[in-house]
């Protein structure tokens, strides 16, 4: 039981930290909300990659001033929604199924010491 | 001869001597017994943080006009250093983190008691994770970006939610929270400490009230005992203690700065792991700041013909990190022959010596933010109620900057040299193994001083 708790969490967390990372990513790649991105440009003979810190004057380096801010705030936020109503969910149905089995042990003590 | 000498140097095992008690002050007694304490801090900070969550997300896209990039990376970000060296992890009391999983337990927690393995490796954890974020901030451009500052505070707040539904107290805060870890390295160096009264504990009947609370009063947060408690880097100020303690056996005490890292008794590699991490990963933000590193950035395209980005950084970001680490192992082995403690335990008890150059290092890098940036803040929330100041947004000129980074570098460094010698002196009794252990780790302290000085000796970039 214990076992299948830890390995739902570590699930749940892993699923919601690779939802991040993509979604990180995109800031990565629409570097202060999208204002300036940076692409390498594949014709030139040394092409840095993206970055959010690097010179935009940069030899190999192109910028797409004018491209729209596309940011998924309903797809991130619906994915943290359902992480978290899963927890919510799960934690509360593992209290009271444990809350439930404490009573049930209280009992059973309570009634073999009365039959003694 | 000269071995048998060192095998008789016997270790100082004399405790931490106390300060003035401030809860001696009635005043000051009221207010942290107060059930208003810590609440009135809690409500306004959660409030401010639930308005930056809002506006990374809903406010501009763009960095420079966004308020909740300004509030957080240019006014808490950088204030952040500062309340852990002046009032240790009370930071950790009042964050919304915490005050999120607290009222998460009250609603669904199942109260598992903490995994052996996050009380095993926690702080290993903590280490890996601040690396981490640090190395996505500047491959995703987190800082730069409202969106990716908005995913960063979600993922942590994912991670807080699943902590408190499942496990005790504040599990989280703890064996997992980054910002945990740097403050409770940071509190050591504190010059407030809450400790208790041990021979008032020893005569106390209550059963451990100060660790597992009373009816009304919960127990520790952070699992600590007060009554065994000897270190401020698991104490968040929360008053718990004080509060369901019955004897008055809690003590609130001002102590000199740096005092507690002069009497640890039982060091970890781990935690100096954690303080020479720290020292990389503060070299590493500075110099991505700099003019130079554009420069570095072509220098390495050119001689190794990697072009990709994240490529280029992991190497540097690596390097950068490991520095710090390799030079104390070799600091460390150096002295060890000479005081004949292994490379291990040189490393574990003199990574603490470094703190207080790791805590000026930080600060004087972020009061750069702080200080040439300061004024965004009002310029970023002022606009959202339709004022369209614009300016400068230096609150100090950059000169003035300078001077005052040098001066809070200089205390860091005699800050670390001083520790060297307590911890020196404290654990070898003879004058040839004081000299032979100070001076390698002196050196040490003097090397990345000089490095840090270097570093701000030139203009750097701003984040909004």
């Amino acid at each position: 039981m214990k076992k299948r708790l830890f390995v739902g969490i570590l699930i749940i967390v892993a699923g919601v930290s690779i939802a991040g990372l993509l979604a990180l990513n995109r800031a990565g790649s629409d570097s202060a909300g999208g204002i300036r991105i940076m692409a390498a440009d594949k014709s030139a003979t040394s092409t840095p990659s993206t970055s959010a810190e690097m010179d935009p004057n940069m030899p190999g380096m192109t910028h797409i001033e004018s491209a729209p801010a596309r940011r998924p705030v309903s797809i991130v936020l619906g994915t943290f929604g359902f992480g978290v109503t899963t927890v919510f969910i799960w934690a509360g149905l593992t209290r009271r199924r444990e809350r439930r089995e404490s009573e049930a042990r209280k009992k059973a003590s309570l009634a073999r010491r009365q039959s003694k | 001869m000269n071995q048998r000498v060192l095998v008789e140097e016997i270790e100082d095992l004399s405790v931490e001597p106390k300060g003035r008690n401030l809860l001696k002050n009635k005043h000051v007694q009221s207010f942290m017994r107060s059930p208003w304490y810590p609440t009135t801090f809690q409500v306004p900070v959660a409030a401010v943080f639930g308005f930056i969550g809002y506006q990374l997300f809903a406010g501009p896209p763009s960095a420079h006009d966004n308020a909740g990039t300004a509030l957080m990376w240019v006014l808490w970000w950088p204030l952040i250093p500062i309340l852990f060296l002046l009032l240790g992890r009370f930071w950790c009391a009042i964050c919304p983190f915490a005050t999120l999983s607290d009222f998460v337990q009250k609603l669904v927690g199942v109260n598992r008691p903490v995994p052996v393995f996050l009380k095993k490796y926690g702080i290993w954890i903590i280490d890996a994770s601040f690396i981490a974020i640090t190395w996505a901030d500047h491959v995703f451009g987190i800082v730069a970006s409202p969106w990716g500052s908005g995913i960063l505070l979600l993922l942590i707040t994912f991670a807080v939610i699943v902590s408190g539904a499942f496990f005790q107290r504040r599990t989280f805060c703890r064996y997992l929270c980054f910002l945990g870890g740097l403050s409770g390295n940071y509190a050591r160096a504190g010059a407030l400490a809450l400790r208790a009264d041990t021979d008032i504990c020893a005569t106390c009947k209550s059963k451990a009230a100060c660790y597992n609370g009373t009816e009304k009063i919960a127990g520790c947060p952070l699992f600590s005992f007060p009554r065994t408690m000897d270190s401020n880097a698991n104490c968040n100020l929360c008053a718990n203690c004080i509060k369901s303690c019955p004897n008055d056996a809690i003590t609130l005490t001002i102590r000199k700065p740096t005092q507690e890292l002069w009497y640890l008794r039982a060091p970890k590699i781990e935690e100096s792991f954690l303080a020479m991490a720290i020292m990389g990963i503060v070299l590493i933000q500075n110099i991505t700041m700099l003019e130079v590193w554009d420069r570095l950035l072509e220098n390495v395209t050119r001689t190794t013909g990697i072009s990709n980005y994240a490529i280029i950084f992991t190497l540097v970001f690596a390097i950068g990190v490991s520095l710090p680490v390799g030079l104390l192992a070799i600091t460390a082995k150096v002295a060890g022959r000479k005081n004949m403690e292994s490379t291990r335990m040189n490393f574990a008890r003199f990574g603490y010596a470094l703190i207080p150059l790791d805590v000026a290092g930080h600060v004087a890098h972020n009061l750069f933010h702080l200080l040439a940036e300061g004024k965004s803040v009002f310029y970023t929330v002022t606009s959202l109620f339709g004022n369209d100041a614009s300016g400068s947004s230096a609150l100090v000129s950059n000169r003035t900057i300078q001077v005052l980074q040098f001066v809070i570098l200089a205390l860091g460094l005699y800050g670390s040299l001083y520790t060297v010698k307590r911890i020196t002196y404290r654990r070898f009794t003879h004058s040839q193994t004081r000299i032979a252990t100070f001076f390698p780790y002196a050196l040490l302290v003097g090397l990345l001083g000089a490095i840090n000085v270097g570093m701000f000796l030139f203009p750097m970039a701003h984040r909004m």
